[in-house]
């Protein structure tokens, strides 16, 4: 009987692929369905044409839920076809509470069929009202594993959407659709909805080619992207992991004469669309992005995944070569693995996952013993890292311990039960899954089948596609490199800048601040091989040798060249220690001498300052710099430029306040920091 | 906590949601559909699914305005239920819900007439099971008034007697204040939503320690209303055992909040009323013999357990009527053992039937859960 309605959209050929007929079923006698099968099958046309019935019978919308960031072209065209309307709510599209409120009467006046809304508008309060006066027919949930309390990564949003399904009454069908998942998250999945259907096909997807390529050093696999990244067709993406090594990578690229952009959810909105778009429009060759290009981008024709970083877990893996590929007949996934760092950095993302028992008692003891309190008062309070503090309560409210009203925090009623046991389950499964991708680097067997077999697909077979398969005929692309390749990258991370940028608020005040310094410049990386060394220098031998004199004043002469001033015409100011009190000094005299600039040692610091590192939130970081930092000798400055200099920076804290005091003691002056380790989010 | 689909159904047409623009079903209305379901062995699911005509075929005990105002309230909610996160919310931050199944006998002194399709509630609710003190007064009572007013709350503390109020400043706090300062219990029906209260840290402790059960009808977040507080004053006076007046204007040209709910618990002989000190009221209720003085707990709860001598007699009767039978035993020759045996036997295989007869009447209680109190109180409302 659905097969009218189908040969209606699609003509009188049409017929359903199997499963898709049995699923429509399920859902208009009110039932739950599963839907687990890999992009290209037909999962949409499952809920359109259950939408196409249901109208006709006078249901409400179908409200998906659905990490698409736009309605895609390509959505909006097949909603088209079926004689729907679709509309979306998201923060990019209509970011104002009108605009929503707007879509949602839409809805109810019968002039939208199908409402896509992101998941994270679950978590506002506003929005919750606005979805109450919904009149809905159908829900759907796209990409489901996201759902399991064992996905992949802890998504709060989707925690809304499992309460919810325990909750929503059973006269609403609903649809629970993914491309990614395992046994155990099928299972996980399953127990969240209910009685339900499971629709369960193969994974295996025809157009990718796989390779994987062992480069344990970063060089190295800068080297490898300039040199191929012109033999791969089209465009693309490039993972990485950290927003600095994305926009450093882009650079590169750059540099290489290759259109690249790096994209992160720092980024504003504004910039993301329009990236996307670019993307979206082959106008840029590739994206260097985080996660954040996860789940939401669907560009149909993406002809290159590269894995610069090692993801989580076959499940991100899966989903994030799956973007490649969807419109295309042929597209090439890459991971590039190797180097001690990356084991370090992935294990201690999963073994961080979740806060620290201690803090939460102690968020959770402090909010007892109070009525309402603000979160700026708690970070006050409380020495916890602000992103660690915002995660802690994200998960108390998440679980009910807390409530939250405007921007206080409250203590529920709840009785406090120890998540550690769960918390632990979920690492142990990330170590698990950490290591069948470790596996997976080490197969010699076909990685698509590895992949499909990961994730328990029952068909799964050797590819004859993937560079394990194809052995000597991969010609995809050329892994050799030559000494010039690696020259030009050692070339390119000498010259590059890590900068330092200006802070503009106070956390204490939450206001402007009075003076601002200059974009600032760090030497090293703490984590890499000079920033090691500068570990040394601080803590072992009291003494930053030659070394760090010649590099900082080659760097610092470019730097200020590059930016139009004259090096010889700054005044050096060190940042004074009571630990080590002749550390920073000694080292910028002599940097003082080398650059033939002036040097004053002007700055002090009161006794019983606390180890900056100690303390873990960004406010009692400002408070203690501000109560122990001040100028101790008065000469004048006025109409100078100051160059501040410290041995690592983190907080910006530092910087931050002695250029406060300094542009409020003097005239017209322009403050620039220098230090020679960034260690920030090295913890 | 899991809801069964007839409590799902009774949250998404009963509860306020005010969010969803919507109106939810007064008592009365609610009232009309469970009767009129339950005489066609349906039950409150239905509504999730039922059609217009089908409802207006099946409301047989409401009158014709109503059957139009339930069918568009029903019509209008049915398909909201993603508003329906409000409950999961609330439940997960501890808060439970009182549904009328639920409630214990003392709150079914209201009638369903008066009785909200549920509560929502913060603490122990087996509070509700002890003998209790209502504790009314109006905002403004004099310095002596409250003092009293205190010493009587504490003293319920150590006879184990709950004082119920209304949570207004003046006497109902007093009253709450000094039982709980005291390690006794108390139950507060306050005229805002619970949700105010549960953000005091105090509150919190002693709702924690099982020292007080906060009750409402209003939604978590309802600001003070002048009409639910009307209400809730029902809420005071019929499931205690005695309330205390402690000061009390009459309702003129304005009317006093306290002075209704004790014209009310005298129309419907709820419970007997008890006074301290000579405000107007007070004196009103006096003289006319509305009220008396009160004097002591041991007093007011004896007069209360009127009850245990007639059981005593009772027991008498029945002694005497066994020494009878076994006298009738012997006189027909039947020896000591066989006496006994029979007593047993027959005792026995009552008993087995009489739990047969139990179980099947809790299955049927089961099922009808929202209508057990339209069974409890056929026949002796209207």
């Amino acid at each position: 009987m659905y097969l009218q309605s189908l040969q209606e959209v699609f003509g009188p050929e049409a017929t359903f692929r199997e499963g898709q007929d049995k699923a429509i079923e399920q859902l208009l006698n009110k039932k739950r369905v599963l839907v687990v099968q890999k992009t290209g099958w037909g999962k949409s046309l499952v809920y359109f044409l259950t939408t196409n019935i249901l109208r006709s019978q006078g249901e409400g919308v179908t409200l998906i839920i659905s990490p698409l960031l736009a309605l895609t072209r390509n959505q909006i065209d097949s909603t088209r076809k079926y004689d729907l309307v679709a509309d979306c709510i998201n923060n990019q599209i209509n970011k104002t509470l009108t605009e929503k409120v707007e879509v949602i009467e839409r809805c109810n006046r019968g002039e939208c069929d199908v409402l896509f809304i992101t998941p994270e508008q679950l978590q506002n309060d506003s929005f919750i009202d606005l979805i109450s006066q919904l009149r809905v027919g159908l829900f759907v949930v796209d990409e489901a594993h996201c759902i399991s309390d064992w996905g992949h990564d802890f998504r709060p949003d989707y925690r809304r959407i499992h309460q919810l399904l325990q909750i929503l009454p059973e006269n609403i069908p609903v649809l629970a659709t993914t491309a990614t998942a395992n046994d155990r998250v099928i299972k996980d999945v399953t127990k969240q909805l209910g009685d339900c259907e499971v629709i369960r096909g193969d994974l295996q997807r025809e157009s990718l080619h796989l390779h994987k390529l062992y480069l344990p050093t970063a060089e190295e696999k800068y080297a490898w992207i300039a040199k191929n990244i012109n033999r791969l067709q089209g465009s693309g993406i490039i993972y990485a992991t950290t927003i600095r090594e994305c926009e450093r990578l882009a650079m590169w690229l750059r540099q290489n004469a290759v259109d690249a952009r790096a994209y992160y959810g720092r980024l504003n909105e504004d910039d993301k669309i329009e990236l996307e778009n670019r993307l979206q429009n082959n106008q840029i060759k590739v994206l260097v992005s985080t996660i954040a290009l996860g789940m939401g981008y669907d560009k149909e024709n993406i002809s290159f995944v590269i894995h610069y970083y090692t993801p989580k877990s076959v499940v991100e893996h899966y989903q994030q070569i799956g973007r490649a590929g969807r419109g295309i007949d042929q597209a090439v996934c890459v991971l590039l693995y190797g180097g001690e760092d990356e084991n370090r950095i992935n294990e201690h993302f999963i073994y961080h996952s979740f806060p620290k028992q201690e803090q939460i008692d102690q968020v959770l003891s402090y909010l007892s013993q109070n009525d309402e309190v603000k979160m700026l008062t708690l970070e006050q309070v409380m020495n916890i890292k602000s992103t660690t503090l915002k995660q802690i309560l994200k998960l108390l409210l998440i679980e009910g311990f807390i409530g939250k009203s405007g921007a206080s925090y409250f203590r529920t009623l709840k009785p406090y039960t120890s998540q550690r046991k769960y918390y632990n389950s979920v690492i142990n499964i990330k170590v698990q899954e950490y290591n069948e991708l470790l596996e997976f680097q080490r197969t010699a067997d076909c990685q698509m089948a590895y992949l499909t077999k990961a994730l328990d697909d029952p068909n799964t077979r050797p590819c004859m596609k993937c560079s394990t398969c194809l052995g000597e005929a991969w010609d995809f692309t050329d892994d050799s490199l030559s000494h010039d390749d690696m020259k030009q990258v050692l070339a390119f991370f000498a010259k590059n800048y890590i900068t330092i940028e200006p802070r503009r608020k106070s956390m204490l005040t939450n206001k402007k601040l009075t003076f601002i310094h200059e974009e600032g410049l760090a030497l090293s990386y703490y984590h890499e091989q000079l920033g090691q060394q500068a570990r040394r220098g601080k803590y072992e031998l009291n003494l930053f040798t030659d070394l760090f004199v010649r590099t900082s004043a080659y760097k610092l002469r470019r730097f200020f060249s590059d930016k139009g001033y004259n090096i010889s015409e700054v005044i050096i100011i060190p940042i004074p220690s009571n630990r080590r009190p002749e550390l920073v000094p000694r080292f910028a005299q002599r940097l003082a001498n080398t650059l033939k600039c002036n040097y004053a040692n002007i700055l002090a610091k009161r006794p019983n300052e606390p180890e900056q590192k100690s303390l873990l939130n960004t406010s009692l970081q400002e408070q203690s710099i501000r109560e122990h930092l001040y100028i101790k000798d008065q000469i004048n400055l006025d109409n100078h430029h100051i160059l501040l200099v410290d041995d690592f920076v983190d907080s910006k804290w530092t910087f931050t306040v002695a250029a406060e005091l300094l542009g409020e003691m003097y005239d017209d002056i322009k403050v620039t920091p220098f230090a020679l380790a960034d260690t920030s989010g090295s913890d | 906590m899991q809801f069964t689909n007839n409590e799902i159904a009774t949250y998404l047409f009963c509860a306020q949601l005010t969010q969803t623009r919507t109106k939810a079903l007064t008592i009365l209305e609610w009232n009309a559909i469970v009767k009129s379901l339950s005489q066609q062995k349906l039950e409150p699911e239905v509504l999730l699914t039922i059609n217009s005509t089908e409802l207006l075929n099946v409301l047989t005990h409401a009158t014709e305005v109503q059957k139009s105002k339930i069918s568009e309230k029903i019509q209008a909610r049915q398909k909201l239920g993603f508003s329906m996160i409000e409950l999961k919310d609330i439940i997960n931050q501890g808060f439970g819900i009182m549904f009328r199944s639920n409630m214990p006998p003392r709150l079914k002194k209201l009638t369903t007439k008066y009785t909200p399709a549920f509560f929502y509630y913060a603490g122990e609710p087996s509070i509700l099971s002890h003998r209790s003190l209502g504790v009314v007064g109006a905002r403004a009572a004099t310095e002596q008034e409250l003092t009293q007013t205190f010493d009587i709350g504490s003293e319920a503390a150590s006879y184990g007697i709950v004082i119920i109020s209304g949570g207004a400043k003046g006497v109902d706090t007093t009253g709450v204040e000094a039982t709980l300062q005291n390690g006794g219990k108390a139950i507060v029906f306050p005229a805002d939503g619970l949700m105010k209260w549960v953000k005091k840290s105090n509150i919190r402790s002693y709702i924690t320690n099982g020292q007080l059960l906060l009750m409402s009808a209003q939604r978590l977040d309802a600001p003070f209303s002048g009409a639910y507080a009307m209400q809730r004053n029902k809420f005071i006076h019929a499931p205690s055992d005695a309330v205390l007046v402690a000061s009390s204007k009459i309702s003129g040209k304005k009317k006093s909040g306290t002075w209704e709910g004790v014209l009310e618990n005298i129309k419907h002989q709820w419970s007997p009323l008890y006074v301290i000190g000579c405000s107007e009221g007070v004196e009103k209720l006096k003289a006319q013999g509305n009220a008396e003085l009160f004097s002591s707990f041991d007093k007011v709860f004896t007069r209360n357990e009127r009850s245990e001598p007639k059981k005593r007699t009772e027991s008498n009767e029945i002694d005497e009527r066994i020494i009878s039978l076994i006298k009738l035993a012997i006189a027909k020759g039947l020896d000591r053992e066989t006496i006994e045996e029979k007593f047993v036997d027959f005792s026995t295989r009552y008993y087995e039937k009489q739990k047969q007869i139990e179980q099947d009447n809790t299955q049927n209680l089961v099922v009808h859960e929202q209508l057990s109190m339209e069974e409890y109180m056929r026949g002796k409302v209207d």
